[in-house]
């Protein structure tokens, strides 16, 4: 499968405190790959410097054979944040419309909204929304411009069992779309049913990078907690 | 272009429903009721009082509307990271112009209600003159430096409180400065006299944006100092857009 995005030797401190220590992670076109780690660890400092809302003291973030640039970001990748919260004076549909003016090529915002199960609700404000709604209207935020990659730091923070299952089925379909996703996330167990590619970033570094099952096999465990407790204890 | 008068028409309908618009609007209205008391203690010149104290409520309450809700605007759209979303599909210089421009429109539209209730509570009182509206237009240009320096300050201090206090102050700075330099122009020390008059170059000219004394007394502003204040209002716009641009553009967020 083709390299779409590849962290070269990253490393990122603040006021001398390191937070990534030279990070090296591929990504490949259409897999799903989930970024875990314990709180901390510097999964959204590193998705942040995927994004360029932080620069990072060494290395570089390139996009197949060149360097990624904003104009790639703006194009090519959709980014749903860790606890987003939309502005709640505005209707879904109205934000929607608004940024799709933004993008040079996007998917109609009614048919966005009805993908992430929102078609009634495109007339209520936004403030109005569960926590659940939010996060499903994120995707449809990432999804406007058609992105090639999406970006999801923490999916499910906050949203009870069924929204959590939500999420992934909608992860799950956007793969099936031949979306490239990349999220980070601390339920282990739905991570283990839905991603391809997991690494383990623990102390900044990334301590295992590769499918699931080689970190079982690593481990000589079947469970996936044991061998993730594992893997961050090794260090 | 297109993209950021799209988004800026969407951030005008935010600010429009936000709390504090509505809030400023009923302030504005019972305000007027003050002017009338004022206007009934100056027996001789009550015309002239509630065109004054009237135009400077519209003054209070833009100040207010634009320094508080962008300042605390900015502060929620970063802790909620609708921020990220916006930067993401905008860039960073394209999302300043949308965020002043919204607030622009905004005061735009508030100036078009507040001046409305104003005409008809002056008509009421005979004391109307079309000249307000030249007032109102040298207060657009005002506050528009106002937003301009709030949407600075919005983004160099992480703290809103940080930023509208640093707004605040150059808003009376600029309304003060002018009789500082009154005062000081006559000061025999050179060195006092060039420290003074260095603020008062580099601060908002606000004195000479303001036709409010005009229209008090029933006068327009001439059309060459309207091209002019409306000249300088924007060159010194674009100069504190291009110092934000350059200091979100070095931000990490």
């Amino acid at each position: 499968m083709e390299e779409l995005i590849s962290v070269r030797n990253v490393s990122k401190s603040f006021s001398s405190r390191f937070v990534l220590k030279g990070i090296n992670l591929e990504v490949r076109k259409g897999e799903i790959f989930g970024l875990l780690g314990l709180n901390g660890a510097g999964k959204t400092t590193l998705i942040k410097i995927i994004l360029k809302f932080l620069r990072p003291d060494k290395g570089m973030v390139m996009w197949k054979d060149s360097l990624l640039t904003d104009a790639i970001i703006r194009d090519k990748i959709g980014y749903l944040p860790e606890n987003f919260f939309p502005p709640s004076q505005l209707k879904a549909i109205e934000l929607l419309e608004g940024l799709a003016s933004t993008c040079t090529s996007t998917l109609p915002p009614s048919q966005l909204l009805k993908m992430v199960g929102l078609e009634k609700e495109t007339g209520r404000y936004l403030g109005f929304y569960s926590r659940g709604m939010m996060q499903r209207f994120g995707v449809a935020l990432c999804l406007l411009k058609d992105p090639e990659v999406v970006i999801m730091d923490e999916p499910t923070l906050g949203l009870d069992i069924r929204g959590q299952r939500q999420m992934f089925d909608l992860m799950a379909s956007l793969k099936d779309k031949g979306k490239t996703i990349i999220f980070s996330s601390h339920i282990l167990s739905q991570v283990q049913t839905i991603a391809d590619v997991i690494s383990i970033v623990n102390r900044g570094r990334v301590s295992f990078g590769g499918k699931i099952e080689e970190l079982l096999n690593l481990h000589s465990t079947k469970v996936f907690e044991e061998a993730f407790l594992k893997e961050i204890e090794k260090q | 272009m297109k993209k950021i008068l799209s988004l800026s028409v969407l951030g005008l309908k935010q600010v429009r429903r936000q709390k504090l618009f509505v809030a400023m609007v009923f302030f504005f209205i019972l305000y007027l009721g003050f002017c009338l008391f004022l206007g009934k203690l100056s027996v001789a010149h009550a015309d002239k009082v509630l065109r004054d104290t009237g135009l400077m409520g519209i003054e209070i309450s833009l100040v207010i509307l634009s320094i508080f809700g962008l300042s605390l605007d900015f502060a929620r759209e970063r802790s909620t990271h609708t921020l990220d979303i916006y930067l993401l599909h905008l860039g960073r210089s394209a999302y300043l112009a949308t965020k002043m421009l919204s607030y622009i429109l905004a005061s735009c539209l508030y100036l078009v209600i507040s001046g409305l209730a104003l005409s008809i509570f002056l008509l009421l009182y005979r004391s109307f003159t079309p000249a307000i509206f030249g007032a109102l237009y040298s207060l657009l240009l005002k506050i528009t430096l106002v937003i301009a320096f709030t949407s600075l300050f919005a983004v160099v201090f992480s703290s809103p409180l940080l930023a509208m206090s640093a707004t605040l102050f150059i808003y009376i700075g600029a309304e003060l400065l002018p009789s500082a330099w009154e005062i000081m122009s006559r000061t025999p020390n050179v060195y006092e006299r060039g420290v003074i008059y260095t603020i008062y170059a580099i601060f908002p000219n606000f004195s000479r944006l303001d036709f409010r004394y005009l229209a008090v007394w029933g006068n327009f502003p001439s059309g060459t100092q309207i091209v002019q204040v409306t000249i300088y209002t924007l060159a010194y716009l674009v100069c504190v857009y291009l110092l934000n641009t350059i200091v979100l553009g070095k931000k990490e967020l």
